[in-house]
């Protein structure tokens, strides 16, 4: 699939439009093959030109790396084609959520399903991606990963469908809790939106589970309520955009936001298949 | 016996679920309290650990439990810097 909105010539660069969020993007590529990376990671948000957008530039260099500019200022340098497309597809996001005022950005996964909306903090790496998959798999359908945009009023996650990135494990795990993705999804360590079909196009309804994962530890599944005060002092370390609230700010959001929620924390082993069964089970309740 | 006595300069934000967070705005940090700290830090500004003993059986507690939880409470809270001794100990 490409969504090239300009190529006009062989030399040419590429230039792709994007709508990220509530953001415009214009990003510029000098290579086909950059090009192609970044248009499978990027082409669901293919928009229309848009005089406000944001200029990215992706160039090589004379030393064949690989640059990426914003508004004509370097960000940073890749040794690679892939991690020059990676890298300038994350910059864009990071804009977009930057760039947002209103809504809260979370740092997880939300997930949807029967009138429940839950949250899955975590760092990058945790394997928040690969649970929310699973759990896409059976019966969920999938807000955002990694980042999550919340109206702080209503409580609705709204749809973010950035590519997925899992872990080089993720494929044999989650064909054993019965998912199979389609390699020829792959870019790198990513999944192109089309490997999950069971996206949400419109927004959840407002929060009503949070949960909390330990990936580290070894043993059986297991689930333990907490309270929402230490759900919401663990909550704002994920929100860029609560972390720079005033505190008596955040507090106040936090309140409202977890109201309706009940929060658990989940020690999850390896069984992957265990940990969507706990899962389903507390949010049927 | 010592009396402590609530910072005064101290937010408590109110979960719906009767938990709560203390918030000390002199060094920033935020304290997580389940609801029945909440409701000790809501029935009074100052106590002694007898009183608290006392006021945790009213409410419920065994009384060997709540003599306990009492001293446990008041220590964890002073050492968290929401309860100071009261300047006439």
């Amino acid at each position: 699939m490409t969504s090239a909105t300009q190529k006009s010539g062989p030399h040419e660069p590429v230039v792709f439009n994007y709508r990220m969020w509530r953001s415009d993007m214009r990003v510029q590529i000098q290579d086909t093959v950059v090009a192609g990376y970044l248009d499978r990671l990027c082409h669901q948000f293919s928009s229309k030109e848009s005089e406000s957008a944001i200029y990215f530039d992706v160039r090589g260099t004379s030393d064949k790396r690989w640059e990426i500019l914003r508004e004509g200022e370097v960000l940073a340098t890749r040794k690679t084609r892939l991690g020059a497309a990676r890298h300038a597809e994350w910059r864009m996001v990071r804009e977009a959520v930057r760039a947002e005022s209103e809504f809260i950005h979370w740092h997880g996964s939300a997930l949807t399903k029967q009138g429940s909306t839950l949250l899955i903090p975590g760092k990058s790496g945790t394997g928040k991606s690969t649970l929310s998959l699973a759990l896409a798999a059976n019966g969920f359908q999938m807000l955002g990963d990694d980042i999550v945009f919340m109206d702080p009023v209503s409580g609705e996650i709204h749809p973010f469908h950035r590519a997925i990135r899992i872990h080089n494990d993720a494929i044999e795990r989650l064909a054993a809790a019965g998912f199979p993705l389609d390699r020829d999804l792959h870019v790198g360590t990513f999944l192109e939106v089309e490997a999950l079909r069971s996206w949400s196009h419109r927004a959840g309804p407002p929060l009503s589970h949070v949960f909390f994962v330990d990936w580290d530890v070894a043993g059986p599944v297991e689930s333990i309520q907490i309270s929402q005060a230490e759900a919401a002092l663990e909550l704002r370390r994920f929100s860029y955009t609560l972390k720079k609230s005033p505190p008596n700010r955040a507090w106040r959001v936090l309140q409202r936001i977890l109201a309706p929620t009940v929060a658990f924390r989940v020690l999850r082993g390896q069984d992957l298949a265990a940990a969507v069964r706990v899962i389903s089970k507390l949010v049927a309740k | 016996m010592m009396r402590l006595i609530q910072r005064s300069d101290v937010t408590l934000f109110e979960m719906d679920d009767g938990s709560g967070l203390l918030h000390d705005e002199s060094n920033g940090h935020t304290h997580a309290l389940n609801a029945e700290a909440v409701a000790i830090w809501r029935s009074g500004v100052s106590w002694t650990p007898a009183e608290l003993t006392e006021w945790l059986v009213a409410n419920g507690r065994d009384e060997a439990l709540a003599r306990a939880g009492a001293r446990t409470f008041l220590g964890q809270m002073r050492a968290a810097g929401l309860f100071e001794p009261a300047s006439d100990d």
